[in-house]
C-alpha cells in the first residue's frame, strides 16, 4: 500500500506542478491589461505606471515572473493581490476558505447523507408514488437554475415573510465579542438559504446514482441469498445491499469534493457570501494574476487530493479492491 | 418523510433559526433616542481608507469619516473662491500675498489617541504627499507647491510657485492630514503594509473598529470629536459586490444605505419597503462616446471618417440623448454638453449643443459626399462604407442599454454601428491602444473643473486623451478660464463652446447619484464630493429606532 501510495502522490505532485505551470503562462497570454482596474478610475501618469508595474513584477519577461513565483511558492508566499493591495494572496484566500468550506461542507452533508437516503427509500419503494414524486421533485430541482432559485428563496422567506437574512454570512452588527452560541446561531441562520439553494440544486445527483445503484445492487445474487437465509430487509439492504452501491457514490463523492473549496459564484453573488468562488470570479474580472492563479492552485489540488481520497475510499468500501499495480475497481 | 430525526427535535431547531436574534437585538446599552447605528453598503473593498493610499470610491468613503482636511470646499463647491470654503482642522487661513496661505489650526482638534493635531502634522503630510514615489497622482496636483513650513504649534504656511485662482483648493482638497507622530517612523515603502494602515488613528468624527476582511468594515463615533459628537455612532461598511443582493438586504431591513440603486428597475423595487426613501445627489460623472482621430490601432494616421469633424457633428445631432437618459436612467441624469458634470460649479455656464436633429444630420451626411451606391441602407464613400465599431464594457449594464439604441440611431441616418462588447481589462486595453473607433466610455472627475487638460487637451495626449484629440484653440482658452480669477463664467463659456466645435465625442449624461436611506435618519445630506462626510451631523428620529439604534 505505501508503495502504491507514494506512486500516487508523485503522480498527483507532477500533475499539480504542469497545471500550475499553465496556469501561470496562459493567464499572462490572455488578453487584459491587470493594471487597468486602477488606470480606468483615474488618469495614471507613465512614471506611475511603471512604479505600478515594478511593484507587481509585471515589468519583468515571464521567464523572471514564474522564477520570482516558484521562488515565493518554497516559502508559501503566493505573492500580493492587485486588486486588493497590499493584501497578501495567502491572507485573502484564509479569510475566504473558512465561508466556502463551510458552505460546500454543508451541502456535502446534505446531499451525501440526505440524498444517498433518499436514493435507498426511492429503490426500496420503486413504483410507489413516493418514488414517483421523488424523481419528478429531483429532476425539477435539478432543472432550476441555482440563481433563480435563490433570489426566489429570498423573495419569500426573507423579503415576504421575514424568517431569515437575505444575504451575508453574518449580521453587520454582530460584534467580536458575541459568545460562541450567539455567533452559531448567527451563522447558522445566514447559512440556511444558501445551503438550501446549492442542495436543492444538486442533490438530484446522488438521489438519482444511489437509487440506480440499489436496485442493480438488489438483482446481484449474494444479495438473493441474503435474502433466502432469512435476515431482515434492514441487515439485507443496509449490510450487503448498501455497501456495493458505495463505490459509484464514492465516485460522485470524489468529482464533488473540490465544491468545499471552489464555492459557487452564482449562490456567492445572490446571497453575497463571501467565500472564494466570488473572490475567483473578481480576480478574472480584474486579471489579478496573483489572487487568480493562487485560488487556481487551491482548486487544482483539491481536484487532485479528491481523486486520491477516492481512490483510496474504493479500497476501504470494497475489499476486492487492492493497492495493486493495476488496482482498478472491479 | 425523515424519520431519523424526532419530530420536536426539527421544529425546535426551525424556531430557534426564525427567531434567534442577531446581535444588536441582545446589547441592552442605553443609547440616547437620536442616536443609532448606519449600516452603508459599498462595492468595493475598502482596503487602504488612509491618506497616500486613497484609490477607489469605497477608499474615499471610509477616509472622509476617519481623515479630516484643513478646509473643504462650501455647498456650492466652487473650487476658485476660498471665501465659500469650510473649516476643518484649519480654524481660519489669510494671504500673506497672492502666493502665501497662511493657515491657523483649530486647537481643539485631536488625534484619536488623543494627542494634538499640529503644524508639525501638516508639514509631515504634505512634504510626504508631494513624494511622487509615495503618491504620483497627488504630488503631481501639488506639484505648484513651492514650500510648507511650520511656524509654531498651530500655524503653517504655505508658498506657491504662481498665483492661480485654484491655489486654496488645492491647498486643501488633495491632502488629508496623518498623525505624524505616529507615522514619521515607518518608510515609505512599508506603510502600505504597516499596522498603522491595518488600524488607522485618524482625526475625524469616527474612530477606527475593525475590518474583517471581504466582509466589513466598523467604525464608531468619537464622543470627543471636536466640531460635535456624531449621533451615528456606530457605522458599518458592508462589502457587498452584487446589486440584487444589495437591493434584497434593503428590502429585510439588514442595511440602511446604499448609493448604488439602479436608476429603472430600482426604484419601483425599493418601493415595496416604506422604510426607504431615495435622496438623489448631483455627480460627478459623465458618459459619452469618445471618437478616435486616430486610425483604428494605428495611431501615425489619421482616421479614414472621423477625422473629419463634420461627420463627428453628423453623428452626434442624430443621436436622442434625452429618449435615452429616460430609458436608461429612468430621468435620474442631466443631458451633458460638456466634460463637465452636474455637480461642477461651471455646469450652467455649458452651451446646450449639440441638439437632436436626424435629418440635419443625414443633410450634413450628404454634403459630404456619402450615399448608399449599393442599397444596403448603409452610407458609403468611394466605396468606403459608413460603419464604426464601438467598443462596449460588459460590467455596465447602462452602456450596455444605450449602445442598442445608439446603434439603431445611427441606423436611421445610414450609419452602421458594430457593437464590440468586451470585458473590462480587454476594454481598458483597447482604449489605451487605440484600438477603437467609437468607445464608450466614462469619468468620474474631481470638483475642479480644471481636470478637463487631462483628457481634452493636446498636452493630455500622453496619458488621458485616448481619442488624440488635439486643438490648440481649444487648449488656449481653457488655459484662459483656468487662469482667470473667480466668476469666471464667460471663460469657462468660450472654452466649453470652442470644445463643442471641434466635437471631439458625444457627452451623453451625467447621471445622478440615487442612495437609498432609510427614513429614519434625520438631517440627511449628500454631498457629491464626499457622499457620507456629512453622517456625522444625521441622527435618528427616536419615534422610528430600529432595534440596531438601541
Amino acid at each position: 500500500m505505501i508503495r502504491w501510495l507514494l506512486r500516487r502522490l508523485l503522480q498527483a505532485a507532477v500533475t499539480f506542478a504542469v497545471a500550475v505551470l499553465l496556469l501561470f503562462v496562459l493567464m499572462r497570454i490572455t488578453p487584459g491589461d491587470p493594471l487597468a482596474r486602477l488606470t480606468d478610475e483615474r488618469a495614471v501618469s507613465e512614471q506611475e505606471l511603471r512604479q505600478l508595474r515594478a511593484r507587481f513584477g509585471l515589468d519583468q519577461p515571464i521567464a523572471t515572473q514564474l522564477r520570482a513565483f516558484l521562488g515565493g511558492l518554497t516559502r508559501g508566499d503566493l505573492g500580493v493581490s492587485i486588486e486588493h493591495y497590499p493584501e497578501p494572496v495567502t491572507s485573502l484566500i484564509a479569510a475566504r476558505l473558512p465561508a466556502t468550506v463551510l458552505l460546500g461542507g454543508t451541502v456535502l452533508l446534505i446531499n451525501f447523507t440526505l440524498g444517498a437516503w433518499l436514493g435507498v427509500r426511492q429503490a426500496v419503494r420503486r413504483g410507489s408514488h413516493f418514488d414517483r414524486w421523488m424523481t419528478r421533485f429531483a429532476l425539477a430541482a435539478y432543472a432550476m437554475p441555482s440563481f433563480w432559485l435563490g433570489l426566489m428563496l429570498v423573495a419569500f422567506v426573507s423579503i415576504r415573510w421575514q424568517l431569515l437574512p437575505a444575504a451575508q454570512m453574518t449580521d453587520p452588527l454582530l460584534g467580536p465579542d458575541a459568545g460562541v452560541l450567539t455567533r452559531a446561531i448567527d451563522v447558522l441562520r445566514h447559512l440556511v438559504l444558501p445551503a438550501l439553494t446549492l442542495s436543492l440544486t444538486t442533490i438530484a445527483l446522488p438521489i438519482r446514482h444511489q437509487r440506480a445503484a440499489m436496485l442493480a445492487a438488489f438483482r446481484l445474487d449474494f444479495v438473493t441469498a441474503a435474502r433466502a437465509r432469512g435476515l431482515s430487509q434492514r441487515r439485507v439492504l443496509w449490510r450487503h445491499a448498501w455497501r456495493v452501491t458505495l463505490i459509484p457514490l464514492i465516485t460522485l463523492l470524489g468529482l464533488w469534493l473540490p465544491l468545499l473549496v471552489t464555492g459557487s459564484v452564482f449562490v456567492e453573488a445572490v446571497f453575497n457570501w463571501p467565500g472564494l468562488g466570488s473572490l475567483a470570479y473578481q480576480a478574472i474580472a480584474a486579471r489579478d494574476y496573483p489572487v487568480l492563479l493562487g485560488t487556481a492552485m487551491l482548486v487544482t489540488g483539491a481536484v487532485i487530493t479528491a481523486g486520491l481520497l477516492a481512490d483510496l475510499g474504493y479500497a476501504l468500501a470494497d475489499p476486492r479492491v487492492r493497492f495493486e499495480r493495476r488496482s482498478a475497481p472491479r | 418523510m425523515i424519520t431519523f430525526l424526532p419530530r420536536n427535535v426539527l421544529v425546535a431547531a426551525a424556531a430557534a433559526l426564525a427567531a434567534g436574534s442577531p446581535a444588536w437585538a441582545q446589547q441592552r446599552s442605553a443609547r440616547p433616542p437620536d442616536h443609532g447605528s448606519a449600516v452603508i453598503m459599498v462595492g468595493q473593498e475598502p482596503s487602504t481608507p488612509v491618506p497616500t493610499l486613497l484609490t477607489g470610491s469605497a477608499n474615499l468613503a471610509v477616509a472622509d469619516l476617519l481623515f479630516l482636511r484643513l478646509a473643504r470646499p462650501g455647498k456650492q463647491l466652487v473650487t476658485t473662491d476660498e471665501r465659500t470654503f469650510e473649516p476643518e482642522l484649519a480654524r481660519s487661513w489669510t494671504r500673506r500675498d497672492s502666493l502665501t496661505l497662511v493657515f491657523e489650526l483649530d486647537p481643539r482638534a485631536r488625534w484619536h489617541d488623543g494627542t494634538r493635531v499640529t503644524s508639525r502634522d501638516v508639514v509631515f503630510t504634505f512634504n510626504r504627499t508631494r513624494d511622487s514615489t509615495v503618491d504620483p497622482q497627488r504630488a503631481l496636483l501639488l506639484r505648484s507647491l513651492a514650500t510648507i513650513a511650520a511656524e509654531g504649534d498651530r500655524r503653517v504656511v504655505l508658498r506657491f510657485t504662481r498665483a492661480y485662482p485654484e491655489q486654496f483648493y488645492d491647498a486643501t482638497f488633495h491632502v488629508r492630514l496623518l498623525p505624524a507622530h505616529l507615522v514619521d517612523t515607518i518608510p515609505p515603502s512599508r506603510f502600505a503594509n504597516s499596522r498603522f494602515v491595518r488600524e488607522p488613528v485618524g482625526n475625524g468624527p469616527y474612530r477606527w473598529n475593525r475590518r474583517e476582511p471581504g466582509q466589513r468594515l466598523e467604525l464608531t463615533g468619537n464622543p470627543d470629536f471636536f466640531l460635535g459628537a456624531p449621533k451615528i455612532d456606530r457605522v458599518v461598511f458592508l462589502l457587498v459586490r452584487d446589486v440584487e443582493a444589495a437591493l434584497n438586504l434593503l428590502l429585510d431591513g439588514s442595511a440602511d444605505l446604499y448609493e448604488a440603486v439602479p436608476p429603472v428597475s430600482g426604484p419601483p423595487r425599493l418601493a415595496a419597503n416604506p422604510s426607504l426613501r431615495l435622496v438623489t445627489a448631483p455627480s460627478f460623472s459623465v458618459v459619452y462616446l469618445l471618437f478616435n482621430y486616430r486610425a483604428y490601432g494605428d495611431r501615425s494616421q489619421p482616421h479614414p471618417l472621423l477625422a473629419d469633424p463634420e461627420v463627428r457633428r453628423a453623428i452626434a445631432m442624430a443621436i436622442d440623448r434625452r429618449t435615452m437618459i429616460q430609458s436608461t436612467y429612468g430621468g435620474y441624469g442631466t443631458v451633458a454638453s460638456a466634460p463637465v458634470a452636474q455637480a461642477h460649479w461651471t455646469f450652467s455656464v455649458v452651451p446646450h449643443e449639440p441638439r437632436y436633429d436626424p435629418n440635419g444630420a443625414a443633410a450634413i451626411l450628404r454634403q459630404r459626399g456619402f450615399r448608399d451606391s449599393d442599397g444596403d441602407a448603409v452610407l458609403d464613400r468611394n466605396g468606403v462604407p459608413l460603419s464604426l465599431r464601438l467598443n462596449v464594457p460588459t460590467t455596465s449594464a447602462t452602456r450596455m442599454s444605450m449602445a442598442t439604441q445608439i446603434q439603431e440611431q445611427l441606423r436611421h441616418i445610414g450609419v452602421r454601428l458594430e457593437l464590440v462588447r468586451l470585458d473590462a481589462p480587454v476594454w481598458i486595453q483597447r482604449r489605451g491602444r487605440g484600438e477603437f473607433d467609437l468607445d464608450f466610455s466614462a469619468a468620474t472627475m474631481d470638483p475642479t473643473p480644471t481636470g478637463i487638460v487631462q483628457s481634452w487637451s493636446c498636452a493630455g495626449q500622453s496619458g488621458g486623451n485616448a481619442g488624440r484629440f488635439c486643438d490648440p484653440a481649444v487648449d488656449r482658452l481653457v488655459e484662459h478660464a483656468i487662469a482667470a480669477s473667480r466668476g469666471a463664467d464667460r471663460e469657462w463659456r468660450a472654452a466649453y463652446a470652442a470644445l463643442q466645435r471641434a466635437v471631439p465625442a458625444v457627452f451623453l449624461v451625467s447621471p445622478q447619484t440615487l442612495v437609498a436611506v432609510h427614513r429614519r435618519y434625520r438631517n440627511v445630506s449628500l454631498r457629491p464630493e464626499s457622499l457620507y462626510g456629512e453622517l456625522w451631523r444625521w441622527s435618528v428620529d427616536p419615534a422610528r429606532r430600529i432595534a440596531r439604534d438601541r
